[in-house]
């Protein structure tokens, strides 16, 4: 679908979404702050923290393998709030980047994040490394630092592809706890084979929310969860729909209502 | 305008290449100066306006009316799509300079590793002058003679081709097949039968593998076809059929689910960049 006019449904469907989303984010900022449930997955990263800083090791981050897209984008934000809990307890952080524009961001990220912790003395510009454009050669460089530097604890969140189990497994083999999300649905088995804990879906998106309680973010989820419903709606329409049309093609006394279903089907379908 | 961003042949128009270069790093200073002199209160409102203006050309793209696949915007893709190029060429130099930066300091310090740092360097320089060579005077001569009593030629392209090729492209492939171990060692951790969960999945993951090999449709190869409506029914049970019931019926609907999820969060995040509405972390920072 590349147009609008391919498919005036989705569409507005996409549309209606984003204004619940947009009206959420706006309620939310003018003070109604909703609350959300607890992911298990990030009261690890406390442990994680906690386990870094008694080793007296430090903390690894790899805010995946592209461009400074949307995943990214929640992948730093992830980051640059554990990093805060990291500058807190004044440890120290190594952030592997695999792209020069990431790399500038996450520069200021995890900056930002020792000064908002009052540790900008802990802070090197050399904590953040841009390895190499190259997917294997990036592997191989992290690879090779996690080996050396013998990081505690291990946070990979952003977008991976194929070289994910090779972070993964050379966390897993020098022992460090490791916290893994991905958009990418293809590698999160590997994450979940080899990490400790994962986070599944959308709440890779909504970390940040719990993380920070953040108003913005906060309403962001429940528009989310309306949208969520919207959707859900339709599926369970769309199998009851599809039930009757085929129950229709054995009944006769269904065949009109599975003739009307069908065309109502075929044109959502189109 | 349409042609300004479109790639210009530097042995075609070595003027205008140039001529490009000049303009586009005086427009960046530009923009750079004019944000510099611009109040610090105006600056966010200068960043929104011009991510607000990037998106939404994207958004109008797609919601005007098409014929045929195509709407009057559509002419301008690849000049938007050569502009973001274009910006985001400027951040390599600041991925080099991090870089070099990282591992000149080593080598100077002779910290432990050093040697890979320089190393690293060497390779940095000599990828970076023979791409430059290979590029703009592929076929001039570095050597020629013989070298172990056989006739060699060696230019520019032919030393980029043996970097590339020979190195690059063969060291990518070897981290590649690595991966191969590491899939065996996770499957080993991940499928050993500790608890109902681990159980479960290692038993579809057994059906699956089987399901998928010769060797695994043999076992169940006496059950019949289900080629006619008498038999169909014992035909779910072979082995391939029970695989692809647990690929099409099992999973299928559970990775949908989760994209649901994903695709929902990656709208709002959008979304909340789009009209700036992004707050915590590096977007409440001063500019």
């Amino acid at each position: 679908m590349l147009h609008a006019s391919d498919n005036y449904w989705v569409s507005g469907l996409v549309v209606l979404i984003s204004l619940i989303i947009v009206l959420n984010v706006v309620i939310a900022q003018q003070g109604r702050v909703p609350n959300i449930r607890r992911i298990p997955g990030l009261n690890a990263i406390d442990e994680a923290i906690g386990r870094a800083t008694e080793m007296g090791r430090p903390a690894l981050m790899i805010p995946g393998i592209t461009g400074l897209g949307v995943g990214t984008l929640a992948g730093l934000s992830i980051l640059g709030n554990i990093a805060q809990s990291i500058a807190r307890f004044g440890n120290k952080v190594i952030l592997l980047s695999c792209d020069p524009i990431v790399t500038g961001v996450a520069e200021e990220t995890i900056r930002d994040a020792y000064t908002n912790a009052g540790r900008q003395d802990l802070y090197h510009d050399e904590d953040v490394r841009y390895l190499t454009s190259e997917q294997f050669a990036f592997a191989a460089g992290a690879a090779g630092i996690m080996n050396r530097e013998k990081p505690a604890a291990s946070f990979l969140f952003g977008d991976f592809f194929a070289e994910s189990l090779i972070f993964a497994e050379t966390g897993q083999q020098i022992g460090a706890i490791q916290i893994a999300g991905t958009p990418q649905t293809e590698q999160i088995p590997f994450f979940l084979a080899a990490c400790d804990y994962v986070i599944i879906g959308e709440e890779y998106y909504a970390a940040s929310a719990y993380i920070t309680r953040n108003p913005t973010y906060l309403g962001s989820i429940v528009g989310q969860d309306f949208a969520k419903l919207i959707l859900i709606s339709i599926v369970l329409l769309g199998v009851i729909g599809a039930s009757i049309v085929q129950f229709g093609h054995y009944h006769a006394g269904f065949g009109h209502i599975s003739v009307e279903l069908q065309k109502l089907l075929d044109l959502l379908k189109a | 305008m349409k042609h300004f961003f479109q790639p210009i042949n530097f042995h075609e128009h070595p003027g205008a290449f140039y001529g490009h270069i000049v303009l586009g790093l005086a427009v960046m200073f530009g923009v750079l100066g004019i944000l510099q002199a611009v109040p610090r209160q105006y600056r966010k409102w200068i960043i929104a306006v011009f991510t607000f203006l990037g998106g939404l050309f994207y958004v109008a793209e797609f919601f005007l009316p098409a014929h045929s696949g195509k709407n009057s915007l559509n002419k301008y893709d690849d000049v938007v799509a050569n502009i973001f190029v274009v910006v985001g060429a400027y951040a390599i130099g600041l991925g080099v300079i991090s870089l070099l930066q990282l591992h000149v300091r080593k080598v100077v310090r002779t910290a432990p590793g050093w040697g890979n740092s320089a190393a690293l360097i060497i390779s940095f320089l000599g990828m970076t002058v023979f791409g430059l060579l290979n590029e703009y005077a592929p076929h001039s001569l570095l050597f020629h003679g013989r070298l172990f009593s056989q006739g060699i030629r060696v230019t520019n392209s032919s030393v980029f081709d043996f970097l590339f090729t020979g190195g690059i492209a063969n060291f990518g492939s070897a981290i590649f097949s690595m991966i191969a171990f590491f899939i065996a060692s996770a499957a080993y951790r991940a499928f050993r039968v500790r608890s109902l969960e681990s159980s479960l999945l290692m038993t579809a993951a057994l059906i699956i593998m089987l399901g998928s090999v010769g060797f695994g449709t043999i076992l169940t190869n006496w059950l019949p076809l289900g080629n006619d409506p008498k038999s169909e029914f014992w035909a779910n049970f072979r082995i391939e059929n029970i695989a692809q019931w647990l690929l099409l019926q099992v999973n299928t609907p559970a990775q949908r689910g989760i994209l649901f999820g994903i695709t929902l969060g990656e709208l709002a995040m959008a979304l909340r960049l789009w009209l700036s509405l992004e707050r915590g972390s590096y977007f409440d920072k001063e500019v």
